[in-house]
């Protein structure tokens, strides 16, 4: 039943044995002569400013969480757009559910702008 | 085409007032800050009151309607359920106001996420449908997780919620892993189409309905899944801890007790729950009742014995589901109904005694109370008594009823485990009458001090009607049993 | 032609590896992402059964099950970041103070 994938696996094998192949050629015979400039992250272009594990703000998450509620929501637009165009007949019944819907939303989104959660300074 | 109709709102209206009050309540919150606290508990306490008179009225009216395509059913099983945790959830309200300010955590959030909480409950136990209890499950438990964090400070609090966030979630996926297998053997997600499913597909409908029991009793928190109930009801501030162990303790038994009725009521089903039930019913009852001697904390006490009173309801839900009688059934609606006055009224009294700085949660902390506060110790002794199950306050009807039931369903042996359990029991309850009576401060080397920080008339309101209720509904069954009876026998209606 | 059989064999197995995680790992964040694979073990079974059954009830299921997921999600960020605020650890095992 997975017969015709067969081929694919082959090649997806050789290409993996091929990379790891010259990888491990290339770190057994090639020569090793590290200096500072070859050590550092960027060989060239503007010198580094800081390191990159810093702790974010907290705003970061406020804004991730809202981001997940929000976008999620809109999963529900798509089943509704479905119906709407079957079922055109009852398009302001539908929209008016669909208003509804929008309306619960807004009031969320209202509370959060309310509460400064959007404000970042 | 499927549509909402009017009949359908008209129908939810107990869970819709909620839905729509605590919406109301962010809107407020969101544009006029200043007035939003003390206009939200009103509102609050409004909307529900009103669910609860409604549903009162459609239970003595026998409404008994099928709504939203057949996925909701509002019958007098549904309004009953609705009326309890209504009530409870009232009880819980007039706790909070005092509790929260003197926290400084006074805010209208607290009332809009225990309404869109209950409205969950209130859908519960009316859902008809696999998806529908999954939806109203997950709205009833997501508000109380950030409720048991809510005084964002506090340490306790904090780990309180993440442990209960946790398990709760471990559960919410059992069960949707064994609503997906159900729905699978069914093909359709209608409590009632699950006989086909078993006779269809058998291994996957058992590996369901073991994972959507799993998911139900991690909720109920009977053994071996309890293990969230003690440090979710100590860290969690005092008014949350009273809402999850009356509100919350009760609405998963309204989902729990139609599934096992309605969706597996068929013999070959009931053939495996119950001997898995009666198993965990005796673990449920002993491994709490043990547990809670050891503890000095009255709010983590009070977790143990919850779990504890899990095990009596189960015990009544097995006697029901043997029987096959709704009177049998109307006992366990009377024990939830008594069980919340219990509970609200004594974690009422520490929340009456808890100051700016420090909660009085030890049992150590009420030593010498009858001294100082007579009323409040009077109230607090006849809390202990009727949990212990002492005629003739209600909790011994409760227990009364369900173990005469269970006697008759033949579960003997069940029953004397269970006698034995409320005797072990009333140490634990009679060590805080003992602190309160007969100690006094010399006897912990320190004096206690009894006054009322942040005076709330809706306090001693619910303090004074719960001590009440426990009083008169305790002799005066009859109509509460009345009504419980007309509940059970809308559900027996539908079971196979 | 992949069968029922294996969609659900995939499924079983993510649930599997979701409840290791959940059982094994103390970090909250990994709690976090444990249980997401338990639901989404079950959105696999649900699509698969709608797709062996016919009929759109299982792809409707699993669309809100999407939902209540990342509801559960966004509240446990917020319950996780004011454990690290309170605690200074986002590892469960640490979180002791309760005397459990």
């Amino acid at each position: 039943m997975l017969s015709p994938y067969l081929p694919i696996l082959f090649q997806l094998i050789l290409a993996a044995g091929f990379a790891c192949a010259l990888l491990v050629l290339t770190h057994v015979f090639g020569p090793r002569r590290s200096t500072d400039v070859k050590l550092s992250p960027f060989e060239c272009g503007v010198d580094l400013l800081d390191c990159a594990h810093h702790r974010f703000s907290v705003k970061f998450y406020l804004v991730a969480m809202l981001f997940i509620l929000f976008d999620i929501e809109a999963i529900f637009f798509y089943p509704w757009a479905v119906i709407f165009r079957e079922e055109i007949s009852q398009g302001l019944l539908l929209l008016s559910e669909m208003g509804t819907f929008v309306a619960v939303l807004l009031v969320g989104f209202i509370f959060i702008w309310r509460k400064g959660v959007l404000e970042w300074a | 085409m499927i549509s909402i109709t009017a009949a359908d709102l008209s129908g939810i209206s107990p869970a819709l007032h909620l839905a729509v009050a605590g919406i109301a309540i962010m809107l407020l919150d969101a544009l006029w800050p200043m007035r939003s606290k003390l206009l939200s508990v009103w509102i609050t306490l409004a909307a529900l009151g009103c669910s609860l008179t409604t549903s009162l009225h459609r239970l003595t009216a026998g409404v008994d309607v099928t709504l939203f395509n057949g996925a909701v059913r509002m019958d007098g099983y549904a309004h009953a359920f609705s009326a309890i945790i209504c009530l409870a959830s009232t009880l819980a309200v007039l706790s909070a106001p005092k509790y929260l300010r003197l926290r400084g955590v006074h805010l209208a959030e607290y009332y809009a996420l225990l309404l869109f909480s209950v409205c969950g409950m209130v859908l519960f136990a009316a859902a008809e449908e696999l998806i529908m209890l999954f939806l109203a499950l997950e709205t009833l438990s997501i508000p109380v997780y950030c409720l048991v964090g809510f005084t964002r400070t506090n340490v306790y609090s904090t780990e309180a919620s993440m442990k209960y966030f946790v398990i709760g979630a471990f559960a919410t996926g059992f069960l949707v892993y064994g609503i997906a297998l159900l729905y699978g053997a069914a093909g359709s997600g209608y409590l009632v189409d699950l006989r086909a499913g078993a006779a269809r597909a058998p291994g996957l409908f058992y590996a369901g309905m073991t994972l959507l029991l799993v998911g139900f009793l991690f909720k109920i928190g009977a053994v071996p899944f309890n293990m969230w109930t003690p440090d979710a009801y100590e860290g969690a501030p005092t008014p949350v801890t009273t809402f999850m162990a009356e509100a919350v303790k009760a609405a998963p038994f309204g989902g729990m007790i139609k599934v096992l009725f309605v969706g597996f009521g068929f013999d070959a089903a009931v053939g495996l729950w119950q001997p898995a039930l009666v198993v965990i019913a005796v673990l449920t009852m002993t491994v709490g009742n043990l547990t809670a001697l050891v503890q000095t904390d009255v709010k983590r006490m009070m977790g143990y014995s919850s779990i504890a009173h899990s095990g009596y309801i189960l015990v009544g839900i097995l006697a029901a589901s043997k029987l096959q009688s709704a009177d049998a059934l109307a006992a366990v609606l009377y024990y939830l109904f008594v069980y919340v006055l219990m509970n609200a009224g004594a974690f009422g009294i520490l929340i009456l005694f808890s100051h700016k700085d420090k909660d009085t949660n030890a049992v150590e902390d009420l030593t010498g109370l009858a001294r100082e506060r007579p009323w409040a110790a009077a109230l607090m002794a006849v809390y202990m008594l009727s949990l212990t199950g002492l005629p003739p306050l209600a909790g011994f009807f409760g227990k009364f009823y369900i173990f005469s039931y269970a006697v008759k369903a033949g579960y003997v042996p069940l029953v004397i485990i269970a006698i034995l359990n409320s005797v072990v029991s009333a140490y634990y309850y009679l060590k805080v009458i003992v602190a309160m009576y007969f100690r006094g401060p010399e006897d912990t080397g320190r004096a206690a001090v009894f006054h009322y920080e942040g005076y709330s008339v809706f306090l001693l309101a619910m303090l004074w009607f719960t001590a009440w209720g426990i009083l008169y509904y305790g002799i005066h069954s009859e109509p509460q049993l009345a009504l419980a009876r007309l509940a059970a026998s809308s559900l027996f209606a539908t079971a196979p | 032609m992949i069968t029922l059989q294996e969609y659900l064999s995939v499924g079983a197995l993510l649930f599997t590896v979701g409840l290791l995680i959940v059982l094994f790992r103390q970090n909250a964040i990994s709690i976090l992402m444990g249980i997401e694979l338990m639901l989404n073990a079950a959105n696999i079974n649900f699509v698969a059964f709608s797709n062996a059954l016919g009929g759109l009830t299982g792809q409707v299921l699993a669309i809100f099950v999407v939902v209540a997921a990342a509801a559960e999600a966004a509240v446990a960020i917020a319950i996780i970041v004011l454990l690290y605020q309170n605690l200074g650890t986002v590892d469960v095992e640490k979180a002791r103070n309760l005397n459990g």
